[in-house]
């Protein structure tokens, strides 16, 4: 093995294992720490757009103030459900850009899959063209004066790098979610039954169901639309997940296009050690959102460390 | 390796946070991969990054010259990847020499510990493995040598460190890959 060997299979090797694309949950995770601290409002795009002058500037001051109420992703329309059976939608404007909320009905039974529309609209001139970040419409589920939450899971939902006037983007509910640390989050029963199945299915009680819009355009927006609803009535939820042996290295949820082969290969497993530790689940039902035990590598073979 | 243009070729001039916030999404691919090669596991790597990116704009008041963007956040991957692994390491085992800081060229040549706690992917790969087998400063060499392409003085512009330490950590670095893949052939043949 001479020196200009070892540069070459440098050189292979990270063709052979490239790095790793970042995924959503980072890309939402760094947008989130972005906007912590301070927020600002797009005052300079918008003046830059219209062509204002400082005169212009001030009076965009003064309409972004006179807006303030919304500018916030406050909903500028809600409705509490009154009936059981009528559409509830709500909306939020932020700049040039509008989100609305639509549900079905105010009131659901457990077994019922819960359904709604987010729509995200420009009611600017021509098209806006998300600069960055990716641009996406995710839900988050909230018990009301409880402590049940599943967090917003970003997607891509929004595949165009623009929006055009009158061309708005719609998607309906889909399920959201992050698990942190799966041991200590008090949440884990609540995950174990949200996630089963493509289908929106919620616990008895009250709920604040958002849909939120996360993107940059200039600058960056976050338009949340908060909805109330039941779950009342008669009805029994599809089965839980199974709970996930304890010994499991890892907890992970699946991302939408990934299979149970690539995640086996990304922790460095067998397919069948996979499929061995998730044995109560059937394999024909994997989707994105479905929790996955991820042992230990060559957790059957390898007697414990001592 | 890297197919990415550079960034300052495709964005027009923006103004403060828009346009720092648009180079730190358009670079994210590669502190990534950074992180991943340094650190060896995917969400390890993820979570160092996203510490990275969170320090990066707290602190982009301070960075005034927009072509200093790179090497500004590299060097901030390498030293939050060097945290993070000697956190981990105190986590793991309480009583483990304090004094990590092996910045003379006595450095020991493989952490063990650090090594066995890598998984997947890279340590899947006999020459990734060796790669793992370095010490941290020596991989961080490699990668930005043979991954990034930049040369020994830019690599020691980027991470402040002079440029004989870049070098003869190179060289050791080297060193050792060769004799671990040259143990590892002579095992196949057996």
């Amino acid at each position: 093995v001479s020196g200009q060997d070892v540069e070459r299979e440098l050189g292979k090797l990270f063709g052979r294992v490239p790095p790793p694309e970042p995924s959503a949950t980072l890309r939402a995770a760094i947008s989130a720490d972005r906007s912590a601290p301070e927020r600002r409002r797009g005052l300079r795009t918008l003046s830059r757009r219209l062509g204002l002058g400082l005169v212009g500037l001030a009076a965009a001051a003064l309409l972004v103030l006179a807006a303030l109420p919304f500018v916030g992703g406050g909903p500028i329309s809600s409705s509490k459900p009154s009936s059981t059976s009528a559409p509830i939608r709500a909306s939020a404007v932020d700049g040039e850009f509008r989100l609305d909320f639509e549900l079905a009905k105010g009131t659901w039974a457990p077994n019922e899959p819960i359904q709604g529309t987010a729509t995200l609209s420009y009611t600017g001139r021509g098209r806006a063209q998300i600069s960055s970040g990716d641009p996406t419409i995710a839900f988050e589920y909230r018990e009301v004066g409880g402590s049940k939450l599943m967090r917003p899971r970003f997607e891509d939902v929004l595949r165009y790098p623009d929006l055009a006037a009158g061309q708005p983007i719609s998607t309906g509910l889909t399920k959201s979610g992050s698990i942190g640390n799966f041991a200590n989050d008090p949440n884990v029963a609540f995950y174990q039954s949200f996630y089963p199945g493509p289908d929106v299915y919620l616990p008895l009680g009250e709920w604040e169901l958002t849909a939120i819009a996360d993107f940059e355009e200039g600058s960056r927006y976050a338009l949340r639309v908060p909805l109330t609803i039941q779950i009342a009535g008669e009805g029994t939820p599809p089965a839980s997940q199974p709970l996930p042996p304890s010994d499991c290295a890892r907890i992970y949820v699946v991302e939408p296009n990934e299979t149970m082969a690539s995640i086996a290969a990304m922790y460095n497993l067998q397919l069948w050690e996979l499929e061995l530790a998730n044995s109560a689940k059937d394999p024909a039902s994997f989707y994105p959102g479905m929790i996955l035990c991820i042992p230990t590598p060559g957790f059957l073979t390898q007697p414990p460390p001592t | 390796v890297e197919r990415e243009l550079r960034v300052a070729d495709l964005v027009p001039v923006l103004s403060g946070d828009e346009a720092f916030g648009e180079r730190a999404d358009r670079y994210l691919r590669r502190a990534l991969g950074l992180a991943f090669y340094i650190l060896g596991d995917r969400l390890e790597a993820e979570d160092a990054t996203q510490e990275v990116m969170l320090r990066a704009w707290r602190a982009r008041a301070s960075l005034r010259d927009p072509d200093a963007f790179e090497p500004w956040v590299d060097r901030i991957v390498v030293n939050t990847c060097r945290e993070r692994l000697r956190r981990n390491r105190r986590l793991r085992d309480v009583g483990f020499d304090p004094g990590f800081t092996t910045d003379g060229e006595g450095e020991s040549a493989v952490e063990p510990e650090v090594a066995d706690r890598l998984e997947p992917l890279l340590a899947r790969d006999s020459v990734g493995r060796a790669l793992l087998g370095l010490t941290i400063e020596q991989r961080t060499v490699v990668v930005l040598r043979y991954w990034r392409d930049l040369s020994l003085e830019q690599i020691a512009a980027r991470l402040d460190w002079p440029l004989g330490t870049v070098k003869s950590r190179l060289h050791y670095a080297l060193a050792a890959l060769r004799e671990r893949l040259e143990r590892d052939e002579k095992e196949v043949q057996v």
